[in-house]
């Protein structure tokens, strides 16, 4: 008998309301929302001038983030903007990260019927261990800063980025060898598409397969020797939530800043 | 489909990634409305109060050097008053001083001179007098001598009689 079971690529289905199926990474993920309506509740009333206790803590988390995003952006104005998106999303998947790391989780579960036959369920699996979790934030991460992008610099500008229309005919009207770079021009705008995808694809599997792994490790580990073996693993995946958190929200918030960013007229 | 079943493989379902989705963006708009808002406003806020606080500083500072300029000045000026108004003052007093001397001298001297005029007026008066009464005893002397001419006995007590009227 297998005294561990690797959990599976999937996340398993616990229950289902109506045709919703409420998988274990999903109660991970309200729970992750309740903590932040709960903190988001406290600290709307925090607002005193001179601030102590929650306020303070959440106040040099804040300036601490805006510091660093300042640093990308070099524009408070425009790092005031960003923050919301781009620490939301740090804090989000920091906290959904350790939270996977709490006893219980993953240890904690029922028996329930999944391809035809009785198995374990853990009742809470990592956020970030499902592959939904992580494609829906890289779809808002890889679409919010198109959005935010045709609002700053207007649609066809910023159309021109992809399909680059404009400048070929401007090419083709200067004649001669700008015919030839419009044309290869045109075909980076395509390569461009394509990286946008690409983004998409890098972002949520780089934070699933980091965060999945990580649980299929500490498992592992557990299973060959329960006590202290997993330590430093535990310590290890202290860090790589960190650090996928920062990855995250840093490519997402670099997204935002090139897409935001006025165009430079082509001057080759 | 071949795509539907890798899709499926990994795990995808798009009711779990709408579901995934919201949850994520109530996360977002929780984060954005209710800390991010208040606390950057605080922040901004704060930062104003500081800044008007260390300018304000930088006033007073600057107020404070000008109040203690014109006190200076003040004291001054006022010092410079008070002297002259001092010297005024003893000036008066030594002028008025002067005068009384010079009308107490004055009134001195108008006394004694009165003094001597009563008493030289009074010597007058007392020679007068003198001299009227002498005047009167040789008159009445002459008459006894005149009428004891006969008796030379009663002349010699009239003289008598005559010098001791004198004395």
């Amino acid at each position: 008998m297998m005294l561990y079971a690797i959990p599976p690529l999937v996340a398993e289905p616990i229950f289902h309301v109506a045709d919703f199926p409420v998988t274990n990474s999903y109660i991970a993920s309200v729970l992750a929302v309740l903590f932040f309506i709960l903190a988001g509740l406290i600290l709307r009333q925090k607002t005193d001038l001179i601030p102590k206790g929650v306020q303070n803590f959440a106040e040099g988390v804040l300036e601490f983030m805006l510091g660093y995003v300042d640093r990308v952006t070099s524009d408070r104005a425009k790092s005031m903007k960003f923050l919301p998106i781009v620490g939301g999303l740090f804090l989000f998947i920091l906290f959904s990260n350790w939270l996977g790391l709490l006893p219980g989780i993953g240890s904690i579960g029922r028996y329930i019927e999944l391809h035809g036959k009785i198995e374990f369920a853990p009742l809470l699996r990592p956020a970030n261990a499902d592959l939904n979790m992580t494609l829906a934030m890289a779809v808002f991460g890889v679409f919010v800063p198109h959005i935010l992008g045709i609002a700053a610099i207007g649609f066809f500008k910023y159309a021109n980025k992809f399909i680059k229309l404009g400048d070929l005919v401007q090419a083709v009207r200067k004649g001669g060898i700008s015919i030839l770079t419009g044309l290869i021009e045109f075909g980076i705008g395509f390569l461009e598409i394509i990286s946008e995808v690409a983004k998409l694809i890098s972002l949520s599997f780089r934070l699933f397969g980091n965060i999945f792994a990580g649980e299929v490790l500490l498992t592992v580990m557990a299973g060959l020797f329960v006590y202290f073996l997993p330590l430093p693993f535990m310590f290890l995946e202290l860090i790589v939530g960190l650090i996928q958190a920062l990855v995250f929200s840093m490519l997402v918030l670099v997204y935002l800043t090139m897409a935001t960013a006025p165009v430079h007229e082509a001057a080759h | 489909m071949e795509h539907q079943s890798l899709l499926g493989t990994l795990g995808i379902d798009w009711k779990l990634f709408v579901g995934q989705l919201i949850n994520f963006s109530i996360v977002l708009f929780v984060f954005w409305k209710w800390i991010v808002k208040p606390l950057g406003q605080t922040l901004t806020k704060r930062q104003e109060r500081i800044e008007q606080g260390l300018k304000n500083a930088v006033l007073m500072d600057e107020e404070k050097k000008k109040f203690e300029e014109w006190k200076q000045a003040e004291m001054r000026k006022i010092r410079g008053e008070a002297d002259q108004v001092l010297r005024l003052a003893s000036d008066t007093a030594n002028k008025t001083k002067q005068e009384i001397i010079f009308d107490a001298q004055k009134q001195s001297e108008t006394l004694l001179r009165q003094a001597e005029n009563s008493i030289e007026s009074q010597k007058q008066q007392m020679l007068k007098e003198v001299k009227q009464e002498v005047a009167t005893l040789v008159v009445m002397a002459s008459e006894k001598i005149l009428r004891a001419k006969l008796d030379p006995k009663k002349d010699h007590e009239l003289i008598n009689e005559s010098l001791n009227g004198i004395k």
